[in-house]
């Protein structure tokens, strides 16, 4: 079964909501949604951080960690191509630390471009590292687009728009996160279920609202 | 820029020690994995071919292609295995083959055994990460009770009768878990429609074989 | 604080997923029948023993070989260091797993991978294991660990008997049972947590009043 564009990013948004559907992004999306301003900000930002640490996990996965012909070790250092390493058990390590790295830089570049910018986002931005959806999209990216080490047909292209579209959908509950919570703040909720305990209700309502995507048929 | 360049060379020994570690480990382990997918193979024909005391995989040589379609080296993959009810080649019963497809998260691996008129027997999932409760559900092999998802519902179809509720077709898929559902059923669906000609088995697709 | 009280905390008063609001995307995803929470609890344990234990040594080591001056620069890189080591722990135990729990690592699909970004054990890695000496971070490993798989247990035990009328596999009820499925949906996850969160602090502001 081949992945189109437009069907990648329905699943992305809707269908496989990577919070509500996924339970990838929850810490951010509890911790971050309680204001509108903060909550996109932070959907920006994750949204960014995704689709380039998906690009980038993708291109070091495909050309050093898999045993193919693509692999550098085969390309560049002409290693006969039965004995070319088998490092994929080297994935975990390397692509948090891509990730890690990514956020570092990100949060240097920020900081030097726009300083308001970055006294918003300020303590949200190292936390994007742990942000287990980042880490989940690009080893999704990796499970569902990749077969015996080799790359399936536009392998690169729906990585990337899988991260996009991935970071939209978080992006868009977040935002739906914080204006309900934004108006509950003046509702007259149960002393015990202030705060967090309600917000996992909230979420539990949204996810049954997006359960109802998932009889789409996006063929 | 001493400090940093330090600081590197610090983390990349540490970096690199930890590698050495798991390269070890993964070294150690690697047979073992190697072992439980041969085991996993043979469990999964034992389910879809019970009555089978022989089984003959039957191989082709799959050319391993580099970007501009030169072959680099050959590789033997097995195509499908014959079934046989004695020890020897004398009662072909059945036919059974692997079928992939991409699901939700992961790609969906099904044994299927099929009779030699080209009707499953069974089929058995044999590799899946799809959402735990829900496409992950597809493994489910109770009684088929005509509204929940089982693998059992596959007996005795042929290849036209392969379209999950929602496509038109007679197999029910899991409940929010259209997109496995699919995926299983059209993956055993396309496999089917190369293997048949291949076996010389006519179907309702594709009645004039010879 | 004792050794015993130290166990405890992670199970109670500072309990990870109740308290701390950590590890949550495990919790949820995981929590579908309690063989997986278990089985996730477990797993997670051990990386939070094995990167406990090699932070609170690493952070000695340095203490002893490095001046005051080289340990305020070895800080600035104690993060991916930490990274490093938990990742590699984490790696382990997709190998094992794989090997030797090969149904297991099925189901927990992708979450194995992502238990290196499991807020908890950065969590106290940097907060515990950095600033403690050995033994006490092992013991809050343990504690924390148990506390976890506690957790999920008891999300997981509403979720497996209203969502699929099972307990550990064995179905508990009569035919007759209809099973809650939006339960072992997402939707379910979210709505057990919550109702336990609530019922926590509902307990915690009623000790408050006696």
């Amino acid at each position: 079964m081949e992945y189109g564009i437009f069907q990648l990013i329905i699943l992305s948004i809707f269908i496989n909501n990577f919070v509500l559907a996924r339970f990838l992004g929850l810490c951010p999306y509890m911790g971050v949604s309680k204001q509108l301003d903060s909550a996109i900000g932070m959907g920006m930002a994750v949204t960014f951080v995704m689709t380039i640490a998906s690009l980038v996990t993708w291109l070091l996965y495909n050309f050093f960690l898999a045993p193919t012909y693509q692999s550098v070790f085969y390309q560049v250092f002409h290693t006969p191509i039965q004995n070319v390493p088998d490092l994929t058990f080297l994935r975990t390590i390397v692509f948090i630390l891509v990730i890690a790295s990514l956020v570092q830089f990100i949060e240097m570049y920020i900081q030097k471009i726009s300083p308001t910018l970055y006294k918003a986002l300020g303590i949200y931005l190292p936390l994007i590292t742990t942000n287990c959806a980042i880490l989940g999209v690009a080893v999704l990216n990796i499970d569902m687009f990749f077969k015996d080490g080799l790359p399936l047909h536009n392998s690169f292209i729906n990585t990337i728009v899988q991260a996009f579209a991935a970071g939209l959908g978080f992006t868009l509950v977040l935002i739906l996160m914080a204006g309900i919570r934004e108006k509950l703040e003046l509702a007259n909720i149960p002393k015990p279920f202030r705060g967090l305990p309600i917000a996992f209700i909230i979420a539990g309502l949204m996810s049954i609202a997006f359960l109802g995507f998932s009889g789409m048929n996006v063929e | 820029m001493n400090n940093i360049l330090r600081l590197s060379i610090v983390l990349t020994i540490i970096t690199l020690i930890a590698a050495f570690v798991l390269a070890e480990i993964y070294r150690i382990t690697k047979p073992r994995i190697e072992e439980q997918k041969q085991a996993k193979t043979q469990e999964a024909l034992a389910i879809v071919l019970p009555e089978a005391k022989l089984l003959v995989p039957v191989n082709q040589k799959v050319p391993v292609k580099d970007g501009d379609g030169n072959v680099l080296y050959e590789r033997d993959e097995v195509l499908y295995y014959k079934g046989y009810a004695n020890t020897d080649t004398t009662h072909l019963t059945g036919y059974a083959f692997e079928a992939a497809g991409s699901g939700y998260s992961s790609i969906v691996e099904t044994m299927v055994g099929i009779d030699t008129s080209g009707h499953i027997k069974m089929i058995k999932i044999i590799s899946q990460k799809e959402t735990p409760g829900l496409g992950a559900l597809c493994v489910n092999s109770e009684p088929f009770n005509g509204k929940k998802w089982s693998t059992l519902q596959f007996v005795g179809k042929g290849i036209g009768d392969l379209k999950v509720d929602k496509d038109g077709g007679p197999i029910v898929s899991i409940t929010g878990a259209t997109i496995t559902s699919r995926a299983i059923t059209n993956s055993i669906k396309d496999k089917l429609s190369t293997l048949l000609p291949e076996l010389k088995i006519a179907s309702a697709a594709n009645p004039e074989v010879n | 604080m004792s050794l015993v009280a130290e166990f405890v905390k992670g199970i109670y008063k500072e309990n990870p997923v109740f308290r701390l609001a950590l590890g949550l995307c495990p919790t949820l995803a995981v929590s579908t029948s309690i063989s997986n929470a278990i089985g996730m609890g477990a797993a997670t344990t051990f990386v939070l023993l094995g990167s406990n234990t090699m932070v609170s040594l690493i952070i000695l080591l340095f203490t002893k070989i490095l001046s005051e001056e080289g340990q305020k620069s070895i800080n600035k890189i104690r993060i991916p260091v930490f990274i490093v080591v938990i990742a590699s722990f984490v790696t382990i135990v997709e190998m094992i797993m794989s090997a030797y729990f090969p149904a297991l690592s099925e189901s927990l699909g992708i979450f194995i991978p992502l238990i290196v970004v499991n807020c908890i054990i950065l969590g106290r890695a940097e907060g515990y294991a950095s600033k403690n000496p050995l033994i006490p971070s092992i013991v809050d490993a343990l504690g924390m660990g148990a506390g976890f798989t506690l957790a999920l247990m008891a999300i997981a035990l509403l979720r497996e008997l209203l969502g699929s009328g099972e307990f550990l596999g064995h179905t508990l009820f009569g035919g007759g049972f209809k099973p809650v499925l939006l339960m072992i949906l997402p939707p379910g996850a979210f709505l057990v947590i919550g109702l336990y969160l609530g019922i926590l602090n509902w307990l915690d502001a009623r000790k408050k009043q006696s």
